[in-house]
């Protein structure tokens, strides 16, 4: 296996492990109130998650900032319960507007300090960053494509085929998302 | 109902902690010119230390120079037990502990592996921290000079076969 395939592979992994599943509830957050017909606000919200996780895995990795791993863990759970919470509230609502989009923004930053730690012990000291860095990330960003799609088959089938509102399966998505959230915050509690 | 039922899921995941990833890197450089692999072992040191600590060396903090030697001593025998190099006719190579090089979460173990006169189709065995982590996925990038090759390694898969061109 070449070099480029491996890295990709251990992006796609990496946000596709279901054991590690803090980012999946993340983009169910993010993306699950969303359906096929939104797949303009979609691409945003999931370009700009990419900007920022890219950037802040960067800063990470490459010893810019050290952000310390408890916190980071901490912090992505409270990231997901204020997006859930932003959902169920009246600028949420409003598929217009652009708060998702900062949002996505600015938790992307966090969530890739958490991509980082992971990415520190893959890359490869002696070779030029860009040949871990680019295949890693492309491998993130595809894992993050597959998902978003899965989510938007689930919330179809949910609202096109058993007729559940967009409303109720918002708030559906909300508190199931915030449940979890809450449990994870209660387990990586750093204080 | 089905939003009932789709919600044990949610509440499945609550249930279940987040995984830690356990992965350890292999960087295998080829010599030709001291006909010799250098190996460097990149692992998380918390590991290491679950690993020498579990497996009955005792308790170390890699970062105490004093416990340098027994460190060593352990690190090169789960080294020899774990990792191994065959070449094509079927010779295992001597592997040689160089060091070990320890900064906050990440340690590099420096090894070398003698005698390779050349690389072709060589077949690895590395079942590294295996046993201590079922999950355990271990990465090994060999760069033989002109060509390179990077496999995963894992406890359902500890022996791969690397093909370079002639």
């Amino acid at each position: 296996m070449r070099s480029f395939e491996m890295f990709t592979r251990l992006g796609i992994d990496h946000i596709t492990d279901v054991q590690g599943y803090d980012h999946i509830i993340f983009l169910i957050a993010l993306c699950g109130i969303y359906t096929f017909k939104d797949w303009k606000k979609i691409l945003s919200v999931v370009t700009i998650f990419t900007i920022t996780h890219s950037l802040s895995l960067a800063l990470a990795a490459f010893d810019v900032v050290k952000p310390k791993s408890e916190y980071i863990e901490f912090l992505i759970p409270v990231t997901i319960f204020l997006t859930a919470l932003y959902n169920v509230s009246k600028w949420g609502l409003k598929s217009s507007g652009n708060g998702k989009v900062i949002i996505s923004g600015l938790f992307g930053l966090v969530h890739g300090f958490g991509f980082s730690g992971f990415y520190r012990m893959i890359m490869m000291d002696t070779k030029p960053w860009y040949e871990s860095y680019l295949p890693f990330n492309l491998g993130i960003e595809l894992g993050q494509i597959a998902i978003v799609l899965v989510i938007l088959i689930i919330s179809f089938i949910f609202q096109q085929i058993f007729k559940i509102t967009l409303k109720t399966w918002n708030i559906f998505i909300a508190g199931g998302v915030s449940f979890i959230s809450i449990t994870l915050m209660v387990k990586t509690w750093p204080f | 109902m089905r939003l009932l039922k789709f919600s044990i899921l949610f509440v499945l995941l609550a249930g279940f902690g987040l995984h830690e990833y356990y992965v350890s890197i292999f960087r295998l450089t080829y010599n030709s010119t001291q006909k010799q692999i250098k190996g460097e072992l990149k692992v998380f040191s918390d590991d290491l230390e679950n690993l020498l600590k579990t497996n009955g060396y005792g308790t170390f903090a890699l970062e105490d120079v004093s416990q340098k030697e027994k460190i060593e001593a352990a690190l090169s025998t789960e080294l020899k037990k774990n990792f191994s190099y065959t070449d094509k006719k079927q010779n295992t190579k001597d592997i040689e502990l160089v060091g070990f090089e320890y900064q906050e979460d990440l340690t590099w173990i420096y090894f070398t592996v003698n005698k390779v006169k050349f690389i072709e189709t060589p077949q690895l065995y590395i079942n590294w921290m295996v046993d201590l982590f079922p999950g355990q996925v271990n990465i090994v990038h060999l760069d033989r000079g002109d060509e390179e090759r990077s496999e995963f390694f894992s406890k359902d898969k500890p022996t791969i076969n690397f093909v370079f061109s002639e």
